[in-house]
């Protein structure tokens, strides 16, 4: 076994061994076991957060992208760097607080409390799932990937060694493998991927240099405007581009879960300021990287092992070893978090609310873990089968997430006249649109994004169908007294709400 | 003030009172932790050198506790039947206080175990009354429901799913009458309304307006 593949080793053991040990310490009864994780301050949670949402893709889609097409690839980092402060701003404060008000544990339960009907679960809930399960399947092949690669055992092999490590982490835990746990995974991501960027950096003979010789093998590869220069730019690409990580994820369940989970808005302004930091340092270095691989690694095979091979030429062996655990905490912390949610959405949205309702807790859990197992074996059959680009699979299933949700979840906030039929046909031209966009190859054609067509056709929905059926739906008083006390917000002076605690928000009496 | 009695497992968690609104059969009315002073003393942090009026109110709530034991699912339980009973003795597990907005609905897991003086169901029912939230009020099923649902997702999250799970109900639903503050006051810019938190001092900005300028 080379030496890569013992850091490899001791790091799974490491994470193995918190989880276990955890698992003792509460099987004890330990005192803030279950409830660990209230005094988390902003540096963990925002980075617990960043650990979560990155993933798998950051090392392998990234890298794929930039070393096919340059600094193009760059128009997915802009968003993806915007992306949690732009979610933050526009939904944070306002879905906290309605939530809050609203009664609502889940961020599908949310959007039931918000559009009140039973059709809005019904249909948001497996669409999340449908989609978690394809962004899920990417971490499978990443970490498959990643693992050939070091080890030089055989994909399949590979492949089932890393869903059965991300699906054994996911039945762990307690309270420091759930918060610390993200907290280092994110730290070990983090120097390892600017590791990679000063070694390939040095290895190149420094950034200008590095792009001098980008230039000479293609020099729009050096634009934004992708390997063909200006000239055959489709706009309506560049734009899905800068969507589908900067406004996409506003539709993602698992995230917009944490705006309702903050223990202040201060914390979350904190926060959301650790984030940006962890982003701005992360963020840009799988694509420098992979337009850099371009000089290092000319005649790549697999592009998507851009990262991978560059580490692998111009770090010391025991820094690769490290540099993969960062991968691999990447690729389990987003993994782990989004198994947990569909199995949650599973149990709670689907199976208790429409088939069991007088479902045990237990029955729940275990609803949640065969949830798990049978999408982590579908996942693998498919991902050893047929494996798709990392890139195309993330990016699909974000595109269908937030054209199916982001007109839903910032209408719910922000606008009163929103009601059940719009957000219904909002979440199904939504999420219809985009599929068959991308399936049918409409993109080649049109040259349009299936994130822009989903998103226009979603939002368009949502306002048509919602002022036609105002008289014959009208939008429940309560929701509409909530929306009220949650636009307030905007007119109080900025000294004056630090530290608020909008949850006092649902205690106002009638004569205050 | 006295500690509220012991839970008695056996008692009826609700009834529904004469206006068909359901109501607890107990009821705990907490005592501020937090003075008028104090109230006063956030209220004016906010609008440094304003006049001010305090009044106490109480927002009624639902208490419930369960008890959350976890367990190795490659291993049974070491429990024996005799101790699975709940009137065996006290659970081992750790005990979790939720309380239930009676209006909302929204759960909470609170971090002490609420204390305070036996109050009148009809203190409960005019504190429902004079709140100005709307929406649909949970009855005592909801609010067990929601306890529970609040307390398995913060369980399974945390210990996620390698472990057994036992939510036991050892206090039925009942109601709580939770103090807040209402200081109304005024300086030369603002005027403003703030519902100051009886038990942490947080606070809550129910309206204010900028004073026109002479």
């Amino acid at each position: 076994m080379n030496l890569e593949t013992w850091f490899l080793v001791i790091y799974f053991i490491a994470m193995a061994g918190i989880g276990v040990w955890t698992l003792k310490t509460g099987n004890k009864g330990s005192e803030g076991y279950l409830l660990g994780g209230r005094s988390l301050g902003p540096a963990v949670t925002a980075l617990r957060l960043q650990s979560s949402s990155m993933s798998g893709y950051m090392f392998l889609g990234a890298g794929s992208l930039a070393y096919t097409k340059g600094y193009f690839s760059l128009w997915y980092a802009m968003g993806d760097i915007g992306g949690g402060v732009l979610n933050l701003s526009i939904l944070g404060r306002r879905m906290r607080k309605l939530s809050q008000i609203l009664g609502s544990l889940t961020s599908i339960e949310y959007l039931e409390h918000r559009y009140p009907s039973k059709w809005i679960r019904a249909i948001a809930a497996p669409v999340a799932v449908f989609c978690i399960f394809f962004y899920v399947m990417s971490q499978f092949i990443a970490g498959g990937r990643g693992l050939e690669m070091v080890t030089g055992i055989p994909y399949a092999w590979a492949l089932l060694v890393a869903v059965g490590v991300i699906v054994f982490y996911t039945f762990l835990g307690g309270y420091l493998a759930v918060a610390y746990t993200d907290f280092v995974q994110a730290i070990i991501m983090l120097i390892g991927m600017v590791w990679i960027l000063i070694g390939t950096l040095q290895a190149v003979g420094g950034w200008t240099a590095g792009n001098n010789a980008v230039g000479e093998i293609n020099p729009n590869l050096l634009t934004l405007w992708g390997p063909d220069g200006i000239g055959s730019v489709q706009w309506g690409v560049i734009i899905g581009a800068v969507l589908v990580f900067s406004i996409g994820y506003m539709g993602w369940p698992h995230v917009n879960v944490s705006h309702m989970a903050m223990k202040r808005p201060s914390v979350a302004r904190t926060a959301s300021m650790y984030a940006t930091g962890f982003n701005l340092l992360f963020i840009p270095a799988p694509y420098i990287v992979g337009i850099m691989a371009l000089i290092i690694l000319p005649n790549l095979d697999n592009p998507e092992l851009a990262v991978f091979q560059v580490a692998d030429t111009v770090l010391p062996n025991f820094a690769v070893g490290i540099v993969m655990a960062g991968i691999m905490a990447a690729i389990m912390s987003t993994a782990d978090a989004l198994l947990l949610q569909s199995g949650t959405i599973a149990s709670q949205d689907l199976f208790q609310r429409f088939i069991k309702k007088d479902m045990s807790d237990s029955q729940s859990v275990w609803v949640s873990r065969f949830t798990v197992l049978i999408l982590a074996i579908i996942g693998y059959i498919v991902a050893v089968n047929d494996p798709p680009a990392v890139a195309e699979v993330v990016i699909f299933s974000t595109t269908v997430l937030g054209a199916a949700f982001v007109p839903v979840y910032v209408a719910a906030a922000w606008w009163k006249k929103a009601n059940v039929p719009g957000a219904i046909s909002s979440m199904v031209l939504g999420t219809v649109s985009s599929v068959v966009w991308q399936l049918t190859g409409l993109v080649d054609v049109t040259g349009v994004d299936p994130m822009g067509i989903g998103i226009v056709c979603s939002t368009l929905a949502l306002i048509l169908v919602s002022l036609a059926t105002q008289k014959s739906h009208p939008v429940p008083a309560h929701v509409v007294a909530a929306l009220k006390e949650t636009d307030k917000i905007g007119a109080i002076p900025g000294h004056m709400l630090t530290g608020q605690n909008d949850a006092l928000a649902a205690q106002v009496p009638k004569d205050a | 003030m006295r500690e509220h009695p012991e839970p008695d497992l056996n008692t009826g968690s609700g009834s529904t009172a004469d206006s068909g609104r359901a109501a607890p059969a107990r009821v705990l009315k907490l005592a501020p932790h937090i003075t008028d002073a104090e109230a006063i003393a956030v209220f004016q942090r906010k609008l440094p050198g304003s006049h001010t009026e305090v009044r106490e109110v109480f927002h009624p709530f639902w208490w419930t506790v369960l008890s959350a034991r976890t367990r190795s699912i490659f291993r049974r339980s070491q429990r024996s039947t005799s101790d699975a009973s709940p009137s065996s003795g006290p659970l081992t597990g750790q005990q979790m206080n939720v309380l239930v907005n009676a209006y909302s609905g929204k759960g909470y897991i609170a971090e002490f175990e609420p204390r305070g003086e036996a109050a009148a169901v009809e203190e409960w029912l005019e504190a429902f009354e004079s709140s100005d939230q709307a929406g649909p009020p949970p009855d005592a099923d909801d609010v067990s429901r929601t306890a529970r649902s609040l307390v398995r997702t913060k369980v399974v999250k945390t210990v996620k799913l390698g472990v057994g799970l036992t939510l036991d109900e050892t206090v039925a639903p009942s109601g709580i009458l939770k103090p807040n503050w209402i200081v109304t006051g005024a300086n030369e810019k603002y005027s403003a309304t703030i519902l100051v938190d009886g038990l942490d001092s947080s606070h809550y900005i129910v309206r204010v307006e900028k004073r026109i300028q002479d």
